[in-house]
């Protein structure tokens, strides 16, 4: 049965809704529209734009600094989204048994996510520093004696060559932010530090799971790993589907720490794809091909928002 | 049970509400009202006076000796006032709000991004101090003229010169049985040198080095100039990266990294102090030659007294002449930017600061030799760096080169030191070099492809 | 849960707790050393003497205002959270409570627009704001948030759906206008779940780093954040006792408003997930 939607409604709908009404035209369409137009441009803010076509486009097929920005944001967003995932979803599963003191526990994993991002940046910079971090003063004697004591001996026995044997003894640890690969690991592994809202989502699906699920399930002589994958797990798949989505577009937006900690080096190990748009416009004023690349963006993320939904449908479960 | 939980929630949420207002309440009571920053060295408020904003990069004593001259200006006269204020990463910082539409007044940039701001049309013409008499093509240093002048036009001012010298540290020369009077002359000498000066601890680790090319690490591109480069063609805007000479230049990079083991360096790098404190790599001992400016020798004066008369400082040997065939000159430059509000009170403030006693007493304080041709007696004898006269000789050599005006620089620069930093970590030398050459012939001709396309545009309108 | 298992769980909670808090617990320490103890190997545990001059110095650094700096972000902070919390719940009460053509549209548009990262405004909102003459002043960080921001209209649309119809529908019949249902009936009912908007925005406005990178000019309209990178890569460097010693001030409202709130923070997270 439709209702017949009188007129004052209406007006008041519209009228409630005015704030976002103006907002969508003045800071969502018409700024989309304008980045679309300069996107075909050639626009430095300080001369008026000209239209110069798929210039920009084309250019960004060979331009090595984008392809560097893109395969980097691509192997972070394919590393650090499933393994925040995982990693959030165990500690909520440990965090969530009944045992003393655990809202303690829960408050010390959560505090990092508040912590402002450049201000994370600052901290892990001090903790990977190489030569007087704590990270390494504390990988230092496990190296040396993982290398003298286990690995040598072993590839000894198994017939390692001498230079092999000899330079598993001097193993040292890595110089993290002056290492291209390092670098890309220590910022994937600062994206673990800040897991905790995601946490916290898992906790609070984890407690709408009914009881009565597990207690029927333990009755019928099911262990718990088999309970965790066939009622835990389906029952909080929304969840993990809301984790992955946020997950997705929060990875493909990555600027703060990276900026902060490594501005993008060494060499451009450590450079992401909204760094280089930021570069691009505000360091030299090359509007246009930062909002094709802007575009590219928001097509490569809904594309995967699209991918996700549409996997959805096989894999979440809604009660 | 629920109905409680959330009557206990809203009681919280209440608790949290009025948590809130008090510490924004509380907040605005501390920190109150600020005086306005408007106020003469006296403490008197200024009345009627144009407001000239200034940015300044430098921060600590070398902003002051900055602010003391605007102090000068300001209690000199009674239309003007200059309100300056130190900004971190100027350049980019400027380039953004003169594309904003907001830009301030005046500012002090780094001579490298000159011909990016020039072509962008970000820089309003000075051609009236020109014109004037204020300044003519023989008041400043030659290469400090060419880089405020790169097209006939003048944009900017020369604050400070920075040209580049070998520093070297004669405790260490004894220690390692050289003679603490006798600089390398050849980049041979350098290297072997460098090899005596290096000590090395049990573990393998580095305890000292004599030389590393990338400490400090912001001369990356420059090293080609030892070696007999010109990288900018003045005529045509290309630049020359793949040369004989700059092959040979991260050539002779690369080796010092293959000898010492690059993860070993990097491990030791990153142990070092900041560069304005008492655990700079050279100030502390923890590398024996540098190339660096000329203010180095202030901060040795601040930071470790004691090293004061036990180094030297020359020019830097190069691999065709002796040292200081070729040198590297850098150059702090006033400039006003486009869409600037008061163009004609800055313009006013420029002619103070180029005043002789001005710019000697800022280029003393900063340890740097002045961008005058003329010079007096007393600025040599003031300045603290024992070692102003090398630094004058090389800043007025007619051999110096400094950073090209092209629009594209600030790219090609970022590239070559990302191209440095993978030679140093063993990248083959000839195919970053090309790889470099490639992307700075694209970047050009892409630059030029649009300014073509605009200039049709603009002659169709 | 037998003994053992019990026991498996402490140990593992408290490497979790010792994994998580070690990072901050680093800071704090550094903050409290001198330069030469902090860089000292092996590293020195307790800082001795607790040299509490660091947060002065950091304090009394004319590069480094604090209380500017803070009293910019609070600023924009709270008018950030005020805007927020009115626009946002304004709109979501229209998408839940009225019955209008197009509600469903602009309740997909809600949806979407969450999904657009911000590089792709950044130009054109630039642009715009050089237009309104914004540039330079604290206006860009906050007026958006007084026209509606999609994810706490999403977030209220939620709560307001789980209040029954009959209520509002009771006040109509009684002659109330929507204003005052909105105002009288729906914001007190609300309240916790407006607070949640209000902090999360709150939150927002004092980490955002990139917006007032672009926005903010002029040094003395900075905010914390903006602040404590240009404190790090000034000229001559800082060395890491005041970083941290920094780090330690900007983190510390936050730590604070967060064990104030925590109830709410929880809560408020918590239901972002659900649906």
């Amino acid at each position: 049965m439709r209702e017949r939607i009188t007129r004052r409604e209406q007006l008041a709908g519209m009228a409630f809704a005015a704030p976002y009404l103006i907002g969508v035209a003045a800071f969502l369409v018409y700024p989309l529209a304008m980045s679309l137009y300069y996107s075909f441009c050639n626009y430095s803010m300080l001369q008026p734009a000209i239209w110069i076509g798929w210039t920009n486009y084309r250019h960004l097929l060979t331009d090595h600094a984008f392809h560097t920005a893109l395969w980097n944001t691509i192997i972070y967003a394919a590393i650090s989204v499933p393994f925040t995932l995982a990693l959030s979803l165990l500690l909520a599963l440990l965090l969530n048994q009944p045992v003393r003191s655990a809202g303690i526990y829960r408050t010390i994993v959560f505090m990092p996510s508040l912590v402002p991002l450049v201000a994370s940046a600052l901290i892990w910079q001090w903790l990977f520093n190489a030569d007087k971090g704590l990270i390494n003063a504390a990988l230092r004697p496990m190296l040396h004696t993982l290398g003298r004591r286990i690995l040598a001996p072993l590839a000894g026995a198994l017939g390692a060559g001498q230079a092999t044997v000899e330079s598993l003894r001097h193993i040292t640890a890595p110089v993290w932010l002056g290492d291209p690969h390092w670098a890309m690991a220590a910022i994937i592994f600062i994206s673990f530090w800040g897991v905790g809202q995601t946490v916290v989502i898992f906790l609070a699906g984890l407690q709408d799971v009914p009881r009565e699920l597990h207690e029927a399930a333990e009755m019928d002589g099911a262990g718990a790993i088999h309970r965790f994958f066939h009622i835990t797990l389906p029952m909080l798949s929304p969840v993990i589907f809301f984790n992955l989505i946020m997950g997705i577009i929060g990875s493909w937006q990555i600027f703060d720490v990276p900026y902060v900690m490594t501005g993008g080096g060494p060499g451009r190990s450590t450079l992401f794809y909204s760094m280089y748009i930021f570069e691009a416009a505000f360091n030299q004023l090359r509007m246009g091909p930062a909002c094709a690349m802007a575009w590219i963006q928001l097509l490569i993320i809904l594309f995967l928002t699209a991918l996700a939904f549409a996997s959805a449908r096989k894999w979440v479960y809604y009660a | 049970m629920e109905a409680q939980e959330s009557s206990r929630f809203a009681r919280a949420a209440h608790r949290v509400a009025i948590a809130m207002v008090a510490i924004g309440a509380a907040a605005m009571f501390v920190f109150g009202d600020r005086p306005s920053t408007h106020i003469l060295p006296d403490g008197a408020p200024i009345h009627h006076r144009v407001v000239v904003s200034y940015w300044e990069e430098w921060t600590g004593f070398e902003g002051r000796a900055m602010e003391h001259i605007v102090n000068e200006f300001n209690t000199s006269q009674h239309h003007i006032f200059i309100n300056m204020v130190e900004v971190s990463n100027v350049n980019i910082k400027t380039l953004i709000s003169t594309a904003g539409g907001d830009p301030p007044d005046l500012v002090t940039i780094w001579s490298g991004i000159m011909g990016q701001f020039i072509s962008y049309h970000a820089l309003t013409s000075l051609d009236t101090l020109v014109r004037h008499h204020v300044v003519t093509d023989h008041t400043f240093v030659p290469f400090a003229w060419k880089l405020c002048a790169p097209y006939g036009r003048l944009y900017g001012l020369p604050a400070t010169t920075d040209p580049n010298a070998l520093y070297w540290n004669k405790l260490l020369f004894a220690k390692a049985g050289l003679n603490p009077n006798k600089p390398p002359t050849t980049l041979k000498q350098l290297a072997d040198m460098a090899a005596r000066l290096t000590v090395i601890k049990p573990d393998g680790t580095i305890q000292r080095a004599g030389f590393l090319p990338m400490e400090p690490n912001w001369y990356a591109s420059d090293w080609g100039i030892y070696f007999g480069n010109h990288i900018y063609n003045f005529k045509t805007g290309y630049f020359r990266i793949d040369t004989p000479q700059e092959l040979a230049a991260y050539r002779w990079l690369q080796s010092f990294s293959k000898r010492l083991g690059y993860q070993e360096v990097d491990s030791f790098q990153s142990g070092f102090g900041q560069f304005n404190s008492p655990l700079n790599p050279f100030i502390d001992g923890q590398v024996a030659m540098e190339l660096q400016g000329p203010f180095l020798a202030n901060f040795i004066n601040r930071n470790n007294p004691e090293l004061v008369g036990h180094y030297g400082v020359a020019p830097f040997p190069t691999s065709f002449g002796p040292p200081g065939a070729a040198t590297f000159g850098d150059c702090d430059i006033w400039v006003i930017p486009w869409g600037a509000k008061h163009v004609k009170a800055a313009l006013q403030v420029l002619k103070f600061f180029i005043q002789q006693k001005n710019l000697e007493y800022l280029n003393d304080k900063q340890a740097k030799p002045s961008p005058l041709m003329k010079t007096s007696a007393q600025y040599i004898r003031r300045n603290p760096n024992p070692y102003i006269r090398v630094f004058d000789r090389i800043s007025r050599n007619p051999n110096v080169q400094s950073l090209p005006p092209s629009p594209i620089w600030p790219r090609v620069n970022l590239q070559m030191t990302v191209m440095a930093n993978r030679i140093w970590m063993g990248a083959s030398v000839i195919d970053q070099l090309r790889h470099a050459q490639f992307l700075a012939d694209q970047w050009v001709q892409r630059e030029n492809h649009l300014a073509k396309l605009r200039i049709k545009q603009e002659l169709r309108r | 849960m037998n003994r053992k298992q019990r026991l498996l769980t402490h140990l593992l909670l408290l490497l979790a707790a010792a994994a998580y808090a070690a990072p901050l617990l680093w800071m704090i320490d550094t903050s409290l050393k001198r330069e030469v103890q902090a860089v000292q190997i092996p590293p020195v545990i307790i800082p001795h003497p607790l040299r509490w001059q660091n947060y002065r110095h950091v304090l009394g650094d004319p590069q480094f205002d604090f209380s500017l700096f803070a009293r910019n972000t609070l600023i924009i902070a709270s008018l950030s959270a005020l805007g927020a919390m009115l626009s946002s719940s304004l709109v979501a009460y229209s998408l839940a409570k009225i019955r209008w053509r197009g509600r469903g549209l602009v309740f997909g548009i809600v949806l979407a627009s969450m999904m657009i990262p911000f590089p792709v405004f950044m130009v054109p909102l630039y642009r715009i704001f050089r237009e309104l003459g914004w540039i330079g002043t604290n206006l860009p960080l906050w007026v958006p948030a007084f026209f509606g921001i999609p994810f706490f209209i999403f977030l209220l649309r939620q709560f307001y759906l789980t209040i029954p119809r009959e209520l509002s529908e009771a006040a109509l019949m009684d002659g109330c206008s929507h204003f005052g249902i909105w105002w009288r009936i729906m914001l007190p009912l609300t309240r916790p779940a407006l607070l949640v908007v209000g902090l999360f925005s709150f939150m927002g406005a004092w980490n955002n780093f990139l917006g007032p990178l672009v926005y903010l000019t002029h040094q003395s309209s900075f905010t914390l954040s903006v602040a404590l990178q240009v404190y790090q890569s000034r000229s001559g460097g800082t060395s890491y006792n005041l970083l941290m010693a920094a780090s330690v001030l900007i983190i510390a409202p936050v730590l604070v408003l967060f064990f104030l709130a925590q109830k709410t923070f929880i809560r408020g997270i918590a239901t972002t997930g659900l649906k």
